[in-house]
């Protein structure tokens, strides 16, 4: 399943613990996010095979994602393992949920188009704060620079404040809804919650200039 | 919106309302598949309706008819007849209903959730059915022609007893269910009676779309119970009601697709293939997502 160009940055990876699963909107279209306790973050289109139901209600079973509904159990690679109505029937083997490839490096993880290795440095960076927006991802983007006192370098995906401690994602969730996601390789909390409050206020005078 | 083409949609009786929710001299305004409609009780106690016009006049009278406890009104002509509920008028039984209940899907969808037995267990855990018996097992469907009607019988679901103390030792019995596909939007089930041998209570959803992914459903029962309060059958509903209510909402797409491969059933979804195929024998296209070529 291949839906843009552009890697998408989706959540921070300090927001997603093990065992957690959140709704996630990507360009128009639903995903369920989770991870499993094994650390393995994994980013599956929000809709059982079975009937539809959306997988983000599902829970985790060690590296498993069960579904609400009727209990349908999927492994890692999003193919189906249980259907506990019928204890003894083997799952056929198309039987599998569609999924997208993701990565993390810099406290953020990504939708990518296709496999990528993970930067193993990822833990040494802490999240600050998401923030959604009502308005396109382009709005953000020209604006970047005025958020807290932070300058930043577009490197490829992602954004890199001028002392490399600080990191931004972007992600479009349609065409009039984007959302940001920081990060920061500072270890002390009182600057990531300043940092955070900071973000908010700026939203704020954002939201403002856009309307 | 307009109101939809489907002629099979349009020639069913679908519940506008209770009868206690139209005061005397007074109206009760609602929407039925897109056309918003207008009750009026008189002086008389005798009840009319008719379709509105956009400034809220009224337009041509459609039929109402009162059944199940329940008023029953149609948008087209020569409806499919309501259906014979026998239990309905035995002596011995309550009749209750319970609310009506609005969820934001496609009618379809509700039903199939209603036939559904596979769920018991996760959705209505300790309740309907225990998370450690989620075995279905196999049961028939059948088609009655001289109804019409597709009912799927010898159905068995371990559920766990009421009391918390009995289930935590791991007591229960197996209920036995059968269903019955009343119309597109109808659907039935008998469920064994607890302490009537041999005999069952009958359960209905109704449903009242007020579009393809808007419904009002109204639950009338003819039970078997001497001892609960109605308030206290009244809240068990709601309460699996409100469970069903965060699946059925969840669902996507909200119009059930019908194409094959865009869900994958299993066996204990006989009633559901069976329901779906009927469907689409009937023609209804109302709830269901269209279909490319067709
Ligand atoms: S819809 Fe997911 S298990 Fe049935
Ligand atoms: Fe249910």
């Amino acid at each position: 399943m291949t839906l843009f160009r552009q890697p998408q940055s989706v959540a921070l990876s300090g927001n997603i613990r093990p065992g957690d699963v959140h709704p996630v909107i990507l360009h128009e279209k639903e995903f369920a996010l989770w991870r499993g306790n094994d650390g393995v973050a994994h980013l599956w289109r929000d809709r059982c095979p079975h009937r539809g139901m959306r997988l983000s209600f599902g829970f985790i079973r060690e590296n498993h994602l069960k579904c609400l509904y009727h209990g349908w159990e999927f492994r890692s690679d999003g193919s189906c393992q249980k259907i506990p109505a019928h204890p003894d029937l083997e799952p056929p083997t198309t039987l599998c949920v569609d999924t997208l490839p993701v990565i993390e490096k810099f406290g953020l993880i990504f939708a990518v188009s296709d496999t990528q290795k993970s930067s193993p440095s990822t833990h040494q960076w802490q999240p600050v704060r998401s923030l959604f927006f009502d308005f396109p991802q382009e709005d953000i983007v020209s604006k970047l620079n005025q958020l807290t006192a932070i300058s930043f370098e577009e490197s490829g995906d992602i954004y890199l404040s001028d002392d490399q401690m600080f990191a931004c994602g972007l992600q479009t969730r349609s065409g009039r809804q984007c959302a940001l996601h920081m990060s920061t390789r500072h270890r002390s909390r009182r600057i990531r919650l300043d940092t955070a409050r900071r973000m908010v206020r700026w939203r704020h005078v954002i939201t403002e200039m856009v309307k | 919106m307009t109101v939809t083409s489907d002629m099979t949609t349009l020639r069913q009786w679908y519940p506008v309302a209770y009868p206690n929710q139209i005061r005397p001299e007074s109206t009760y305004d609602t929407t039925l598949l897109d056309q918003r409609i207008r009750l009026s009780r008189d002086d008389h106690s005798q009840i009319t309706a008719h379709r509105l016009a956009d400034d809220n006049s009224e337009m041509a009278t459609i039929p109402i008819v009162q059944r199940f406890d329940t008023l029953f009104s149609t948008l087209g002509d020569s409806p499919r007849p309501l259906p014979q509920i026998a239990e309905f008028s035995e002596d011995d039984r309550r009749i209750i209903h319970c609310g009506s209940f609005r969820v934001r899907t496609s009618p379809c969808r509700i039903v199939e959730n209603f036939l559904d037995m596979a769920h018991f267990c996760f959705v209505h855990t300790d309740v309907l059915g225990s998370i450690d018996r989620p075995e279905v097992l196999s049961y028939k469907t059948e088609y009655h022609p001289e109804t019409d009607e597709i009912w799927a019988v010898d159905c068995q679901f371990f559920q766990p007893t009421a009391s918390k103390s009995a289930a935590a030792s791991g007591q229960g019995l197996m209920a036995h269910y059968s269903y019955r596909i009343l119309s597109p939007f109808s659907v039935m089930l008998y469920k064994s009676a607890m302490n009537f041998a041999g005999r069952f209570d009958a359960i209905c959803l109704f449903i009242q779309p007020l579009s393809e992914t808007d419904c009002l459903c109204y639950m009338p029962m003819a039970i078997l119970d001497n001892v609960s309060t109605k308030t206290d059958i009244i809240d068990f509903q709601q309460s699996i009601f409100v469970q069903d209510g965060i699946i059925l909402e969840n669902q996507r797409p909200k119009l059930m697709p019908l194409t094959p491969r865009s869900e994958t059933p299993t066996r204990a979804d006989l009633s559901s293939i069976a329901y779906r195929r009927w469907l689409k024998s009937s023609g209804v296209r109302f709830g269901l997502q269209s279909v490319e070529g067709s």
